[in-house]
This record gives C-alpha cells, structure tokens and sequence, in this order.
C-alpha cells in the first residue's frame, strides 16, 4: 500500500496503517532524537512520544512532506525531553556519563561485517567524538545542525521544524559549525585526512 | 554576517547569486577564506557520514498504549486556572486597597455632617423618659447609663447628654460623665466604620455612647475588612491550583 493510502487509513483510526508509517519512517526518526538527546533511553522516550503524539494528531496533516511532519512533532518531542531533564538535571548528568563512559551501550546500531575490528573500533571512535562535540552545543544549535547535517533538512523544513524565521536557523547553524570547527580541533587524530581540520580558528 | 555566516550559507546553497559570486570571487584570492570554507566542509561531510543508529526496539503502537498515554491532560487546564485565580486575588485585594482610602474620606467627612451638640441635645431630650436623681450613688449612675446604652441607644444618648446639659449638673450627672467619656477612644474608633457616624462629634459624647454598644467586636471586625472572607478563599484556591501545577510538572 502506498504512503498517501496509509496515511488516509490512519486518519480514519486504523491503527495498523499508522504501524506500517511507524515501521517506515522510525529509523530516521530515532536517530534525529539520538544526535539531540545525545543517549538512547531519552532517545527512545522522545521517539515514542513522537508517534504517539502523531497518531493523536494525524488528522490535522494535510499534506507535503510526511517525513517533514513527523521531524516537527520529533523536535517538539525533544525539546520537551531536554525540558523534562532539565528539571532533574541528575538524569541529565547520568546519561552523558553513561555515554561517555560506557559507548557500547550509546551506539548499539555500528555493526558492520564487511569492515576490520581495527576498523570498526576506529569509526566507533569517531562517531562517539562526534557525538560528544554535538552534546556540548547549546540545545537549539544542536538541533539545527542536526536537523540540517544529520538528516540532510533544507534551511524552510527546519525553520518549520523548529518554528523559528529562516534566519534564525542560518545563524545557529553557522554558529553550531564554528563550535563544532574548534571542538573538532581537539580530535583531530580521529578525523580521516582528508577532512582533517588544518588548525583552531 | 560574520565570514563564518556566509560561507555556512555558502555551503548550504543559502545565499542568494550576488553574495554567491561575491563569496566566490574572494575565494580565488583569500586562502584563510578557502581554508575555513574546507573546515566547515569537512564537518558537515563528518556530520552527514554518521553512522544511521539502530532503534534499540520497535516503536509501533499498540491500543492499550495509546489509551493509556492519551489520559486527559490537566497541565493546561491547571495554568489557566492558577492564572484565572491570581488574577481575581490581585482583583479583591486591589478593591480592599481601594476601599481604605474611601473608608477614610467618610470618616473625615463625619463630623461636619454631625448636628450642632444643642441640636442633638434637643432632639434627645425631647425622646428622653429618663430622670435623673441625686439620690443614685456615682457607680449606681454609671451603671445604669451602661445598662440604658445597651438596651436603647436612644435613651443612652439622652444620658450622656444630661451629662452634659448644665440644667441637670447633678451630682449623679457629674459622676456619670467620666464614664460616658470613658468610653470615647472606641466611640472615636468605630464611628468612622458605622453608618450611624454621621451623627457623631468628637466634642459630643452623647452620640458616642449610641454607636458603641450595638457594635460587637466580630461585627467590627468585618467592618473593618469585609473583603477577608473572598481573600481567604480566594488565597487558598490559588495556593492548592499553584500546589498542584507543580506536582502535575514534577511528575509528567
């Protein structure tokens, strides 16, 4: 069944057609909510609040971009997650410890039988050097590099997404780059040589 | 912008083709220019080859899920009500502030509108049945212009304005005036509050006897403040719906 009959099937109540959405689009979903989050259990809560709030409102869809749609309910999903973290800001600590300290447990997804173990320790390394540069951005340039690096958003889906002007989101974008540009700096062993940065800004 | 701004848009095909070209032609002169543009590539390229992160488990919804997450959701109605109630607080202590003043005009006004002490005199005289007699000891006299004041304002006022009257300068009469001015200071204090106060002097004390013992202290109380009761309940509701919003956050 295509996407728009799927889609028509849900906003009468089917459930099952809101499943197959699900099962369609949760991959990307997911990992928006992992790269904001930066963990996996507020990744996954932020992510199951998201469909659940889509299938709760998927009568006001009214066309475009369904993948679009849901990154706006998943960013609002996550921006109440940071929210609610906020305000136990020990659970926040807890999952940044636990990322960084423990990285088997914050990339379960890195499996790939084609590469070395040397290989796939090195990509494991530099996914979760990453990952912690993109933890130390404040949150809404964290997300808007996300939302437009990550998943490849153009600068009207995000500004969408994030309910802010356009240029707004060219601003923290580029601000998102600069502190990314010296983060990245400090991992400079880790970047393949080509991207190598050539020194601090 | 900043450099770092342009050549972010730069990248992202944000610009429109005239600062295009103007960021295009200094890139074939300034190197430190070529060199941030290949940074901020090489993030974005670092950032766009992130590894696709397997969900720990499936997300599909079941019924039962739904139904027990789309329990009724009172955060927003608990904010408008907690609004809603501290508006109409600050609304009853705003009219109990403004009615302070107002209580304090009617007060100052008070004694211009009294009748001259001989007019009051006359006008009591003319309802007086009672007589005074030397005879009666000073406590006795005392006594009973309490008792009179008590159980008719009327003749009470007509005692103390014997007290007052030099026809009836008895020795009884005299002994009765320090009781009846005794009662002043709270004469003074709750004619300002009694709608009867427009009767009253400062000079006259006979009126003052007449306001005093009508008013019982829980009577001058809500005079004094009638808007308590709306403020305590008022009070309370806004503390409970404040109470209950923050648990409601707490535990969402």
């Amino acid at each position: 069944m295509d996407e728009p009959a799927l889609i028509q099937h849900a906003q009468r109540g089917d459930l099952d057609s809101f499943n197959r959405l699900v099962m369609e689009y949760q991959t990307p979903i997911y990992n928006v909510a992992y790269r904001i989050m930066g963990e996996t259990d507020s990744a996954a809560d932020a992510t199951q609040d998201a469909f659940i709030s889509a299938y709760k409102n998927i009568k006001s869809y009214r066309g475009g971009s369904f993948k679009g749609w849901l990154m706006r309910i998943v960013t609002n999903a996550c921006y109440d997650e940071l929210r609610r973290r906020k305000r136990k800001p020990a659970t926040s600590l807890d999952a940044l410890t636990d990322l960084e300290l423990n990285p088997d447990s914050s990339d379960p997804q890195l499996t790939s039988h084609a590469e070395s173990p040397e290989a796939h320790a090195e990509r494991i390394d530099l996914a979760r050097a990453i990952q912690n540069c993109l933890n130390r951005l404040p949150e809404d340039q964290r997300m808007a590099i996300v939302l437009c690096d990550v998943q490849e958003m153009d600068y009207g889906e995000i500004a969408k997404a994030m309910r802010v002007a356009l240029g707004t989101v060219k601003s923290r974008i580029a601000r998102a780059r600069a502190k990314l540009r010296e983060c990245f700096s400090h991992h400079a062993e880790l970047l393949p040589a080509e991207y190598r940065l050539e020194g601090k800004p | 912008m900043t450099d770092l701004e342009l050549l972010s848009a730069y990248l992202d095909n944000q610009l429109s083709p005239k600062d295009r070209a103007q960021i295009e032609s200094r890139l074939k002169t300034d190197s430190k220019f070529q060199r941030t543009l290949a940074e901020l590539r090489a993030i974005k390229t670092q950032l766009r080859a992130l590894p696709m992160v397997k969900p720990p488990r499936s997300f599909t919804l079941k019924p039962e899920n739904i139904r027990s997450r789309s329990a009724f959701n009172w955060i927003p109605i608990l904010n408008w009500s907690t609004a809603v109630a501290a508006i109409l607080f600050a609304v009853v202590i705003s009219v109990d502030l403004f009615r302070a003043p107002l209580i304090a005009r009617v007060e100052f006004a008070a004694p211009m509108q009294a009748p001259a002490p001989e007019a009051a005199m006359k006008a009591a005289d003319q309802q007086t049945p009672i007589t005074l007699t030397p005879t009666r000891t000073p406590a006795a006299v005392s006594a009973v212009s309490t008792s009179t004041a008590l159980a008719a304002p009327n003749v009470g006022g007509a005692v103390a304005g014997a007290a007052e009257s030099p026809k009836v300068a008895t020795p009884a009469a005299q002994a009765l005036a320090p009781a009846v001015r005794s009662t002043q200071p709270a004469t003074d204090q709750i004619a300002t509050l009694s709608p009867t106060a427009t009767i009253s002097s400062p000079t006259h004390t006979a009126t003052a006897v007449v306001i005093v013992t009508p008013v019982s202290p829980a009577a001058q109380e809500s005079a004094a403040s009638p808007l308590r009761v709306p403020q305590i309940i008022l009070g309370s509701i806004l503390f409970i719906l404040i109470a209950l919003s923050l648990i409601a956050r707490t535990w969402k």
